[in-house]
C-alpha cells in the first residue's frame, strides 16, 4: 500500500476523516523526534523523554488541528514543527516551575544542543567507523561541532540541524523558511563554513 | 580558515553540499577523495567542510535518561537499577526502606503530568488500581512524589513477559522443537538461566523474597516445592485428573471440514502450516489465558479497563503464574487520545479496532477482552496476528482485515480453541464475548472438554464480511460448494446412521453419533451461511460475474438431483431450493424455474402450506418472478407468505420482516410507492425496536424507505435516511468500509438526482479516492465510484472532464471483464450518452447499435438494459433528424415496456415521453399532446406532482403549446410548475432556470411585457452568481444572453448580450461540445444587436445549418436569417422572433 501523499491527507482530514488525521499526526514523528532530542536541554533531559514532549506537541497539534485546516496558511510541516518548538518551550518553562528550585537561568529558547547528543554520537560511531583513529577524529570533531553550534547565530543554526539533524529535505526547508531552494542550499552551505571555520579554528 | 570562494562555484558547491547531505541520510558512505577527484575545482572547500559535514549529520537525538544509580533514593525507596523503559516511563528495581522488601518502582514521565489535573487523575487512577485485589494482577503498593517526580512502588515479579517467551518459544519452534505442556516454564527458567549479564528482567529480579509474593495460584497446590525454592522449575501440569483429551474424538478432516470453505475464501494467503505444540500445550496457554481474563474481569468490575492488555503487560513467573501489569494507565497517558509515546507499534498492535480508529467512541471493557484475544492468538499459532510493519498498514489490517484463522498456522489447535480465539477478536465489540468472565468461562469449558459457549457463528460472519468486500462470482462459487457439501454431509449422516443402527456397537455409535451429529449441524449451519449471502446479492450484480465455472457446479449438482441421487424427499426439495435461488442470483432464470416450483410443490406436499420451509420456498419462487419481471405472478405469493407468517410467527420475527421487505421491493418496482411506504415504515419501526438502531437489517430498511423517497422524488425525506445511515455506518463499520462507502454513494445520487451537483461531487471524489486506495484501481467498486463521478460530470455539461473517466473506465472493464460483460455494456452506454449529449452523433452511435446488439443477444429484447439502449439509439437518431428511424424503436420499447412492466411503470412513461417528444419534432402535435397529457396524468398520480419526472412532464407540455403558439395554456402550465421546481429543484437546476425562460417568453409573446419583467428580472438575478467565475456553464450563460436580447428598455443589453453568447460557445467549445444552434441563434441575434450584422449573418447561416430540415423551428431561424440579410443590404430594420434556448 503505498503511503497517501500529505495533500490528500489533508482534505481527507478536513472532511472530518479520523484515520487521516491520525495518518497526518503521525508521519513526522521521527523527524520531530531528532528535532527535540537535540534541543532539549541536557540539564532536564535526566527526566524528560523526548517522546513524552513529542507526546505532548502531538496532544496539542491534534487539538488544534481543525483550526489549521480550516485555513491552512502555511505548509503542513512547518506546522507541525512550530507547535513541537512551542510545547519545547513550555516544557523548559514548566519544567523551571515545577521544580521549585530553579537553580538554572530560564534561557532564551532555541537553547544549546543538548550535551546527550553527542554522547550518543560518539557511541554510534564506535559501531559504524572502523579505524581507531578516525574515531577519536570524529569524536573531537563532533564535540567541536556541538560546541560551534552554540556559537552560530540562531538563524545558522536553525538551517542547519533543519537540514543535517532532522534530515529535512531542502526542499522542506523552503518550506519552512519560505525561501527559494537555491537559497536554502546557499545558506545550507555558507551555516557550515562558518561552522567548519569554528571547528577548525577553536 | 575560510578562503573567501569564487562566485560561479558557490552554485556547485551548493550543490554538492546537499548531495553529501542526502548521502549521509540515506546511509551511503562518502568517500571526500573521490569527490575531489570529481570536482578539483573545490577540493579544497569539500576537504574543510567535510569533516563537519559528517559529524554534523552524524549528531543523532536518541537520549539515554540513566538515572545514576549510586544510592539514589526516593522518599521510602533506594533505587538499585533500572528494569525496563517503557511508553509510560522508567521501571526500576527499589528496595523499600521502611518495610524491607524489593518492589518495581514505576517513574511517571515528566512531562505529562506537569498539569495539575494530569497528576490529579494519576493519582485516582493509581489509587483505583491499588484497590484491586487479585492473585492475578500485579499488586500497586504505592504512590508518591519526590523531588517532583511521580512513582508508584508495585509487587515485584520473578519472570518474562508474555511477549519475551513467545519471541523464545518461536525461536524453539524454528529449530523444530515440539512445544510440550512444559514449554512455556521451560522457556521462562531457560530464559533465566541464559541472562547473566543482568540486563535480563527475571535475572535482575532473583535476589528477591519469594516469600513475600502472593500465592502463585493453580501451579502452587499441586507444586508445593515450588514455593519455597529459587528457580525450581515448576511444570504446567500435564495431564492429569480431568484433563485429558482423547485423541480421534475430534477427528481432524472435520475440524478442518469447514477451513476448506473458508479456504476458497482466503484471498490466496499462503501461511506455513507447522504443527508445533501438542495439545498441552495448547492447554497450558489456555489456563494462562484464563488467569488473564479472570484478572480482567476483577478489574472490569471495579470500573477500571486497562486498555493497553498485550504479551509485554503480562508476566509470566517460574511457577507458571501469569500477572497483569501496567493497569488503566494508558488513559493517562494519553490525555488527549493520541498514543504517540514510545512502542507505539508494539501496542497497536494489540489494539482493537475501535481503539484505533475511535476519535470519540468510548472504548468500554471489551476492548480488553479483544486484546486478550490477539494475546491468546499470538501464543496458539506464535506468529503475529497482523504481518503489517507501519501504522497505516497495522491499522488498515486492524479495521478490515480478517486473520488468518489459528488452525492454518496449526492444524493441531482445536476447533473449539480457534472458535474462542475468533469470537474473542471480533472487529464488533457486539460480536465478542460480553464480558472477561465469559471468555474465561469458555476457556473453563474447552479445559473441562465440555462444548463451549461461543458456537462458532464465525464462519459465517467471516464469509459475510469477507463477500461484502468481494466480487459475486467468489461467494457464488462458494455457495455452490456449499451444495455440494450438503449433499454430502446428508449423506454422511444417513449412511453413519444406518451403521449405528446394523452394528449396534454402544461406543463406536456414541462416537458416529457425535460425528453425525456435528456434519448435521454443520450441514444446517452452511444452509444458513448460503441464505445469508445469498440475500446480499442483486441478480444484477451476479449476472456481472463470472458464471461458466460456477454454472457447471450447479448443472452438475442439478442433474444428480434429476437422477434421484437423493433419496429423501425433503433433502431433494431442500437442495431443489438452493439450487434454483443460486441459479436465480446468477440470472439463469429458466434453470431457475426448472428447480424453485419443485421445491415448493414436495414441501407443499408433506410439510403443508404454512410449513416455515414451504413458506420459504415460495418466497424464492416469488423472488424469481420479480426478478423476470413477472410482477402479477409474484405479487399473490408475496402476499400469501406475508400473511402466514405474520399469523403464525407474528410480526416481528425476522421471517415476517423479510417477507414485508420483499413485498415492499416488488411495489418499488411496479413504482406502487403508496402501497411500498407504510410497509417499509413499519419494517422500520419494527426493527428499531427490536434490533436496535445499527442491526444491519434495520439499516436495510433505511435503505430502502430512502431509496423509495428518492424514487418518488421526496428528497427531503430520503436525505436525512441515508445522512443517518452513512453516520451509523461511519461509527460502526469504521469510514473506509465498503457499506459506508456504499452509503457515502447513495447520497451522493441523491444530491445528484436534486442537481446539487456540488455537494455530490466531493462525496464522490472522497468515495473513489477510498476504493480506489483500499480496493484498487481496477476493482469493480472502484470503477463504479468513477463511473458516478463521471455521470455527475456529464450532468453538469463538464464533458471535458467526464470523457476521460469514462474512456478510462470502459476501457479497464473490457480488458477485464471482456465486452460483453454486462458492466463494460454499462460504460460503453454512458460513453455513447456522453456523445450524444455533446451532439457527437457520429460517435454516438456505433456504441449505441453495439450495445443494442450485444444485449438483445446475451440478455434478450425484453430485459430492461436491451430497452435502454433501444430507447437511447432512437433519441441518437431523433436528435439528428431522422425521425423514420426513431419511431419504431420508441414504438417498439414502449410496447414491450407496457406488457412487460405495465402502463404505469416509470420506464413505460418514459418511453410514452420520448416518443411524444418525437411527435413534437415533427411538429405532429395531434399525435404528441394526447401522449404528453397522459404521461404528465399518470405521473402526477403515481409519482405525485413534486417529482423530477412529473415536472419534466409539465416543462415538455409547456413547450408544446409554446411550439403551437397555444402561449395562453403554455403559460398556465409554467405558472404551475415554476413555483414547484424553485422548492424542489432550487435555483441551481437547469430545468429551473427554463421553466423561468419559458415563462417569460410566454408572456411577451402575449404582449404581456409587465408581467414578464419580473421573471426575467428574477431570472437574471439568480443566474447572476452561476455566470461569473471559471466555473460558469454554458447554460446559464446561454439563459442570461437570451434575456438581454429582448427588447425591453430595462432588460435590453446587446453588449452585454454578446459577451456571454460568446462564452457560452466558447465554452461548449473548450468542452468538447458540439455547436447548438440555438445558441448561435442567440449569437447572431445579439451580433445583429451590436451592429455586426455581416458576422450575424454568418452565425444565422452556421445555426440554420444546424437545424434538421424537418424541424419545424428551422422556418424560423431561416425567416432570421433573411431578416439579417436584409438588414445588410439596408432594407429593414432588426425585427426578429425569438426561439427557446436548447
Amino acid at each position: 500500500m503505498t503511503e497517501p501523499d500529505t495533500d490528500q491527507l489533508l482534505t481527507l482530514a478536513h472532511a472530518g476523516d479520523s484515520m487521516a488525521r491520525q495518518h497526518l499526526l503521525m508521519r513526522h514523528q521521527e523527524q520531530l523526534r531528532h528535532m527535540i532530542t537535540l534541543y532539549l536541554d541536557p540539564r532536564l533531559s535526566a527526566r524528560i523523554d523526548s517522546s513524552d514532549v513529542l507526546q505532548e506537541a502531538m496532544a496539542c497539534a491534534a487539538g488544534r488541528l481543525s483550526d489549521y485546516l480550516e485555513t491552512r496558511q502555511i505548509a503542513f510541516y512547518p506546522w507541525l514543527r512550530a507547535i513541537v518548538r512551542e510545547a519545547l518551550i513550555d516544557t523548559h518553562r514548566r519544567h523551571v516551575r515545577a521544580q521549585r528550585r530553579s537553580v538554572y537561568k530560564e534561557e532564551q529558547f532555541p537553547g544549546p544542543v543538548s550535551d546527550t547528543s553527542a554522547m550518543h554520537l560518539a557511541n554510534q560511531l564506535i559501531s559504524s567507523q572502523t579505524s581507531a583513529s578516525q574515531r577519536l577524529d570524529l569524536q573531537e570533531a563532533m564535540h567541536r561541532v556541538k560546541q560551534g553550534l552554540e556559537t552560530l547565530s540562531p538563524s545558522d543554526r536553525d538551517i542547519v540541524l533543519m537540514r543535517c539533524v532532522e534530515q529535512l529535505s531542502t526542499k522542506e526547508i523552503t518550506e519552512v523558511l519560505g525561501i527559494t531552494e537555491t537559497a536554502a542550499k546557499s545558506r545550507i552551505r555558507r551555516a557550515l563554513q562558518k561552522l567548519a571555520h569554528i571547528v577548525g579554528t577553536d | 580558515m575560510i578562503s573567501k570562494p569564487k562566485q560561479v562555484d558557490d552554485a556547485a558547491l551548493d550543490d554538492l553540499v546537499d548531495e553529501v547531505c542526502a548521502q549521509l541520510h540515506a546511509g551511503e558512505s562518502v568517500d571526500v577523495e573521490q569527490l575531489a577527484s570529481r570536482f578539483p575545482e573545490l577540493a579544497d572547500q569539500l576537504r574543510n567542510l567535510f569533516p563537519t559535514l559528517l559529524a554534523i549529520n552524524s549528531l543523532e537525538g536518541a537520549l539515554s535518561t540513566e538515572v545514576h544509580s549510586d544510592n539514589q533514593t526516593l522518599g521510602d525507596f533506594r533505587l538499585i537499577r533500572q528494569i525496563a523503559r517503557g511508553g509510560m516511563g522508567v521501571v526500576y528495581e527499589a528496595q523499600q526502606l521502611s518495610i524491607p522488601r524489593r518492589v518495581a518502582l514505576k517513574m511517571l514521565p515528566f512531562a505529562s503530568l506537569v498539569d495539575r489535573r494530569a497528576i490529579q487523575r494519576f493519582k485516582n487512577e493509581v489509587a483505583a488500581i491499588a484497590t484491586l485485589d487479585h492473585p492475578h494482577i500485579v499488586s500497586v503498593y504505592a504512590i508518591g512524589e519526590e523531588r517532583g517526580i511521580h512513582f508508584y512502588a508495585m509487587q515485584l515479579i520473578h519472570g518474562q513477559s508474555l511477549a519475551a517467551v513467545i519471541k523464545e518459544l518461536r525461536n524453539r519452534t524454528e529449530q523444530d522443537q515440539r512445544l510440550s505442556g512444559e514449554a512455556l516454564a521451560q522457556a521462562v527458567s531457560d530464559m533465566e538461566k541464559q541472562t547473566t549479564d543482568g540486563l535480563s528482567f527475571a535475572s535482575r529480579l532473583t535476589q528477591t523474597n519469594l516469600a513475600e509474593e502472593k500465592g502463585s495460584g493453580l501451579f502452587c497446590a499441586q507444586h508445593p516445592e515450588g514455593r519455597s525454592g529459587k528457580r525450581v522449575l515448576t511444570p504446567f501440569p500435564d495431564q492429569g485428573e480431568g484433563f485429558e483429551e482423547r485423541e480421534g474424538v475430534e477427528p481432524a478432516e472435520v475440524d478442518r471440514l469447514d477451513e476448506t470453505v473458508a479456504e476458497t475464501v482466503a484471498l490466496g494467503r499462503s501461511t506455513t502450516v507447522r504443527q508445533f505444540g501438542d495439545s498441552t500445550y495448547f492447554r497450558n496457554v489456555a489456563l494462562l489465558i484464563k488467569q488473564a481474563a479472570e484478572a480482567l474481569q476483577h478489574a472490569h468490575d471495579h470500573g477500571i479497563v486497562h486498555r493497553d492488555v498485550k504479551p509485554g503487560n503480562l508476566l509470566l513467573d517460574a511457577h507458571g503464574t501469569l500477572y497483569v501489569t501496567d493497569f488503566g494507565l494508558a488513559r493517562i497517558e494519553t490525555g488527549a487520545g493520541v498514543t504517540m509515546t514510545g512502542d507505539l507499534l508494539g501496542t497497536l498492535r494489540y489494539m482493537s479496532p475501535e481503539q484505533v480508529l475511535a476519535n470519540r467512541v468510548i472504548v468500554d471493557h471489551r476492548t480488553d477482552v479483544y486484546s486478550l484475544g490477539v494475546t491468546l492468538y499470538e501464543l496458539i499459532t506464535l506468529q503475529p496476528m497482523w504481518s503489517g510493519d507501519n501504522k497505516a498498514e497495522l491499522i488498515r489490517q486492524i479495521s478490515f482485515e480478517e486473520p488468518t484463522t489459528p488452525g492454518k498456522f496449526n492444524p493441531s489447535i482445536s476447533l473449539d480453541l480457534e472458535t474462542i480465539v475468533l469470537k474473542a477478536i471480533e472487529k464488533n465489540p457486539n460480536d465478542r464475548y460480553d464480558t472477561a468472565q465469559q471468555l474465561a468461562d469458555d476457556l473453563q469449558c474447552y479445559l473441562d472438554q465440555k462444548p463451549i459457549l461461543a458456537k462458532r457463528p464465525t464462519i459465517i460472519q467471516r464469509l459475510n464480511k469477507w463477500t461484502r468486500r468481494n466480487t459475486v462470482a467468489a461467494w457464488a462459487s462458494i455457495a455452490v460448494l456449499g451444495v455440494l457439501l450438503i449433499a454430502s454431509v446428508v449423506s454422511t449422516v444417513i449412511v453413519l446412521g444406518e451403521r449405528n443402527i446394523a452394528r449396534e456397537q454402544r461406543n463406536v455409535a456414541q462416537e458416529q453419533k457425535r460425528v453425525a451429529e456435528r456434519e448435521l449441524a454443520r450441514a444446517t449451519e452452511i444452509k444458513r451461511l448460503m441464505t445469508e449471502m445469498l440475500t446480499s446479492v442483486t441478480p444484477e450484480e451476479a449476472q456481472g460475474a463470472d458464471t461458466t465455472l460456477l454454472k457447471g457446479l450447479l448443472d452438475d449438482a442439478a442433474a444428480r438431483l434429476a437422477k434421484g441421487e437423493v433419496t429423501d424427499e425433503l433433502i431433494a426439495a431442500e437442495l431443489h431450493n438452493v439450487v434454483g435461488d443460486v441459479y436465480r442470483r446468477l440470472g439463469l432464470y429458466p434453470q431457475a424455474e426448472e428447480h424453485l416450483p419443485l421445491a415448493l410443490d414436495i414441501r407443499r406436499r408433506l410439510l403443508g402450506e404454512e410449513h416455515s420451509d414451504t413458506l420459504t420456498s415460495m418466497n424464492s419462487l416469488a423472488n424469481l418472478y420479480l426478478a423476470q419481471g413477472r410482477y402479477a405472478d409474484a405479487e399473490p405469493r408475496y402476499l400469501k407468505t406475508l400473511e402466514i407468517r405474520k399469523r403464525v410467527l407474528g410480526e416481528e420475527h425476522s421471517d415476517t420482516l423479510a417477507s414485508m421487505a420483499n413485498l415492499a421491493t416488488l411495489y418499488l418496482n411496479q413504482g406502487r410507492y403508496a402501497e411500498a411506504e407504510p410497509l417499509l415504515l413499519k419494517g422500520l419501526e419494527i426493527q428499531k425496536r427490536v434490533l436496535s438502531e445499527e442491526h444491519p437489517h434495520t439499516l436495510a430498511f433505511m435503505h430502502n424507505l430512502a431509496t423509495l423517497y428518492e424514487a418518488q422524488g421526496r428528497y427531503a425525506d430520503a436525505e436525512p435516511l441515508y445522512l443517518k445511515r452513512l453516520e451509523i455506518s461511519k461509527r460502526v463499520l469504521g469510514e473506509e468500509h465498503p457499506s459506508t462507502l456504499g452509503s457515502m454513494n447513495n447520497l451522493a445520487t441523491l444530491y445528484e438526482a436534486q442537481g446539487r451537483y456540488a455537494d455530490a461531487e466531493p462525496l464522490y471524489l472522497k468515495t473513489l479516492e477510498i476504493r480506489k486506495r483500499v480496493q484498487g484501481e481496477e476493482h469493480p467498486n472502484t470503477l463504479s465510484a468513477i463511473h458516478n463521478l463521471a455521470m455527475v460530470y456529464l450532468s453538469q455539461g463538464r464533458y471535458a472532464k467526464a470523457e476521460p473517466l469514462c474512456l478510462k473506465t470502459l476501457e479497464i472493464r473490457k480488458r477485464v471483464l471482456g465486452e460483453e460483460h454486462p458492466d463494460a455494456l454499462k460504460s460503453m452506454h454512458n460513453l455513447a450518452g456522453l456523445y450524444l449529449n455533446q451532439g457527437r452523433y457520429a460517435e454516438s452511435e456505433p456504441l449505441f447499435l453495439k450495445t443494442l446488439e450485444i444485449r438483445t443477444r446475451v440478455l434478450g429484447e425484453e430485459h430492461p438494459s436491451t430497452l435502454g439502449s433501444m430507447n437511447s439509439l432512437a433519441i441518437v437518431y431523433m436528435d439528428q433528424g431522422r425521425y423514420a428511424e426513431s419511431e419504431p424503436l420508441f414504438l417498439k420499447t414502449l410496447e414491450i415496456r407496457k406488457r412487460v412492466l405495465g402502463e404505469e411503470h416509470p420506464s413505460t412513461l418514459d418511453s410514452m415521453n420520448n416518443l411524444a417528444i418525437l411527435y413534437k419534432q415533427q411538429a405532429r402535435y395531434a399525435d404528441a399532446e394526447p401522449l404528453s397529457l397522459k404521461t404528465l396524468e399518470i405521473r402526477k398520480r403515481v409519482l405525485g406532482e413534486e417529482h423530477p419526472d412529473t415536472l419534466a412532464s409539465m416543462g415538455n407540455l409547456a413547450n408544446l403549446y409554446t411550439n403551437q403558439g397555444r402561449h395562453e395554456e403554455a403559460a398556465a402550465m409554467l405558472e404551475t410548475s415554476l413555483p414547484i421546481k424553485r422548492r424542489v429543484l432550487g435555483m441551481q437546476h437547469p430545468w429551473t432556470g427554463f421553466a423561468m425562460h419559458g415563462l417569460a417568453a410566454a408572456y411577451l409573446e402575449l404582449g404581456r411585457t409587465n408581467d414578464a419583467l419580473p421573471v426575467l428580472r428574477d431570472l437574471l438575478g439568480h443566474l447572476a452568481p452561476q455566470i461569473e467565475g471559471p466555473d460558469a456553464s454554458a447554460i446559464p450563460l446561454h439563459l442570461v444572453a437570451w434575456v438581454l436580447t429582448r427588447e425591453i428598455e430595462e432588460i435590453h443589453d446587446p453588449g452585454r448580450a454578446l459577451d456571454y453568447a460568446q462564452r457560452a460557445c466558447d465554452l461548449r467549445e473548450a468542452m468538447g461540445g458540439g455547436a447548438s444552434w440555438s445558441l448561435l441563434d442567440t449569437l447572431a441575434l445579439a451580433q445583429h444587436k451590436t451592429g455586426n450584422t455581416a458576422a450575424a449573418v454568418e452565425t444565422q447561416k452556421q445555426a440554420v445549418s444546424l437545424i434538421p430540415d424537418d424541424d419545424f423551428q428551422r422556418a424560423d431561424a431561416e425567416q432570421r436569417l433573411d431578416e439579417y440579410e436584409a438588414a445588410l443590404k439596408g432594407e429593414n430594420p432588426p425585427r426578429t422572433k425569438e426561439v427557446n434556448p436548447d
